[in-house]
């Protein structure tokens, strides 16, 4: 059986214009999948494509290549125009910054009102207390308190609460999470990552949730996805990732994480640079900056090669 | 004491708002010594960036200093002239910004900022000054080529560490960095606080380092303090603290982090959120977060207790 969501050969591009024209390769040949009741973190620096994937899942963001399956169903090829109301009801995006994605103008209930009224989950005073029994799932309890107050009455991290509670207001299977602690306090951070979890467990859901931080991925996920330029670099179990990462990206990434008795005498296992995303050509992204690349590196692209159980990679140097 | 660069004593800031003025920063009180890098974390809200421009002398109304001390090497800063103020800086105190692409000038190249830089403080020949815009490129590991470049051309890293070589420029004795590694990757800002501990030792500035990042500091730092709702809540060695402090919240802020690489902990989250500063609450103010708190604490004002060497704490007497 096929997984709840799955992603093959994703590629996104943007025309930069210009002559001779010049293209930014925001994603290229992206492939995983993500099941009911799991958690997969993509884990990248600037510029690795992570939110661009997020936003061509959810649709808001035109694929160029490639198929994106829920429930084995290429949503590409069925709904080539733009996503029905049934796929973006399945599929439910919550965003980096909860001080933009409310409106100041409308109180918490007109938030989560709007969307069960329009996928018609609710009606008329059904509304509020559907409403509030969200609002004390994500953890703003008791919920008909929160209900009449403004935005700007919440503090960040309740702000993402509602933010995460009107993305279920919908009833999703799939909960594209982008960045949903990187402006919260570090205080707070935990509480909101253990939220996604919870849902995980309990409603089933699929969360997938893009993040710089490898500590974040590390505490929630299952399965970590590293990505550099738009491409995948290393797939494994969180623990596996972490402890026995096997591209020389994932272990640079490893190694500048904050860790205990860190010091700043070790170098990085790395050359300094950056992906590039422009006309990038063939050949692995990371081949300027590797410390093992081999001439082939610069100019053929690397397969993803098994290199454990679950685990998969994209380096020559792991094809033996 | 003669090695101490900066005292800092019952320092007080405040927001003169139409409902009555807003005391952001309240009674703090610290040294930084000559060649000491003293880190100073708190979440937002804690006054941290309050406190750097008041001590700084470059808050804008209706921030205003309000009450304390501030010395820098035995001059009085609260009491200097602006003619005095604008000697000491850049050639005794600099600052190392948090977002330098909005620090330096985006139609002068990098070399031209340097080059006034060290004209406004004393270079007089146009020559030298060329020279020694090249040197600081090289002090931070840029290709002096880039002196020819706009700061749009280069990566938020390159960025960062420009703004970083023009507070070292002159030779300031006190360099004070606001974040300057908050809109950084792991990788760069890795790379950045290298830089910024080697530097440090060659050439024994001393640093006051503002973050959010707790962790960050156990590396960096020699000494931490600790703002909570513009109060310094517990300051003492890094190694004391990096193994989990005094204070509640100090503990508290560790404990909710997500497990760094090599940590085997449950992250336990803070509850509750920072007080609003218009309506604080009684006594110490962390107290309805606190889980040790007991009646004292509620009505009580803390008071500073030495633990060990250097190491300072707000509490009650009677805690232990």
């Amino acid at each position: 059986m096929s997984a709840l969501l799955e992603v093959e050969g994703l590629g996104v591009s943007f025309p930069l214009g210009g002559w001779p024209a010049r293209t930014l390769r925001a994603a290229h040949d992206v492939s995983f999948s993500v099941d009911r009741g799991e958690l997969v973190a993509l884990v990248g620096e600037s510029g690795s494509g992570k939110s661009t994937i997020a936003r061509a899942i959810a649709r808001v963001t035109p694929a160029a290549a490639g198929a994106i399956r829920l429930d084995g169903v290429d949503v590409l090829k069925t709904e080539p125009r733009g996503p029905s109301q049934a796929y973006r009801r399945r599929v439910q995006m919550v965003f980096q910054d909860p001080f933009a994605s409310l409106n100041p103008v409308h109180r918490v209930l007109h938030h989560l009102e709007r969307p069960l009224r329009l996928h018609g989950h609710a009606t008329g005073a059904d509304a509020r207390s559907r409403a509030a029994e969200l609002l004390d799932l994500c953890g703003l309890r008791p919920g008909a308190d929160w209900l009449d107050k403004w935005p700007h009455e919440l503090s960040g991290g309740q702000r993402q609460r509602v933010a995460i509670a009107r993305a279920l207001a919908v009833q999703p299977d799939v909960l594209l999470a982008d960045e949903p602690t990187s402006m919260l306090d570090v205080s707070i951070r935990t509480d909101v990552l253990r939220l996604l979890q919870r849902l995980r467990d309990e409603r089933g859901l699929a969360v997938v949730l893009i993040t710089h931080d490898l500590a974040a991925a590390r505490l929630v996920a299952d399965r970590v996805l590293v990505l550099y330029a738009g491409q995948l670099m290393e797939e494994a179990p969180a623990a596996t990732l972490l402890s026995a990462p096997r591209h020389p990206y994932a272990q640079l990434l490893v190694a500048a994480s904050p860790r205990v008795g860190r010091s700043l005498d070790h170098d990085l296992p790395a050359r300094p640079g950056r992906p590039v995303v422009v006309d990038p050509g063939s050949g692995c992204p990371f081949a300027a900056r590797c410390l093992i690349a081999e001439p082939r590196c610069a100019t053929v692209d690397a397969p993803i090669v098994e290199v454990g159980p679950a685990h998969r990679a994209r380096c020559h140097a792991l094809t033996g | 004491m003669a090695d101490v660069l900066l005292t800092v004593r019952g320092l007080e800031v405040s927001y003169l708002t139409a409902d009555g003025p807003v005391r952001a920063v309240e009674g703090v009180s610290f040294d930084l010594r000559r060649g000491e890098v003293l880190g100073l974390v708190g979440e937002s809200g804690s006054g941290k960036s309050t406190l750097v421009r008041g001590l700084l002398r470059v808050l804008e109304p209706p921030g205003a200093i309000t009450g304390g001390d501030v010395h820098f090497d035995g001059i009085d800063l609260l009491a200097a002239s602006e003619d005095a103020l604008r000697a000491l800086r850049w050639r005794r105190i600099s600052i190392v910004p948090q977002a330098a692409l909005n620090a330096l000038n985006p139609v002068l190249t990098v070399g031209a900022q340097i080059v006034e830089t060290l004209d406004a403080h004393g270079e007089t020949s146009p020559t030298r000054a060329r020279a020694r815009a090249a040197e600081v490129l090289e002090l931070v590991g840029i290709d002096p080529t880039h002196l020819r470049s706009y700061p749009h051309e280069l990566s938020g890293g390159m960025r960062q560490r420009v703004a970083l070589g023009l507070a070292l420029a002159c030779g300031a004795d006190l360099v004070v960095m606001d974040e300057p590694t908050t809109a950084l990757d792991v990788v760069v800002e890795h790379e950045l606080l290298q830089r910024v501990a080697a530097l440090q030792a060659q050439r024994g500035f001393a640093v006051l380092f503002i973050t959010h990042d707790l962790l960050l500091l156990d590396a960096l730092a020699d000494r931490v303090g600790v703002l909570y709702s513009g109060r310094l809540v517990e300051i003492g060695p890094a190694d004391v603290l990096a193994r989990g402090g005094r204070h509640p919240y100090t503990r508290g802020l560790r404990a909710a982090i997500p497990p760094a690489l090599g940590e085997d902990r449950v992250p336990v989250a803070l509850d509750g959120s920072s007080p609003n500063l218009r309506s604080p609450p009684s006594g110490c103010r962390f107290h309805p977060r606190c889980a040790a708190a007991d009646a004292a604490c509620r009505v009580t004002e803390t008071t500073r207790r030495e633990l060990g060497p250097g190491h300072l704490v707000a509490s009650h007497e009677e805690a232990p």
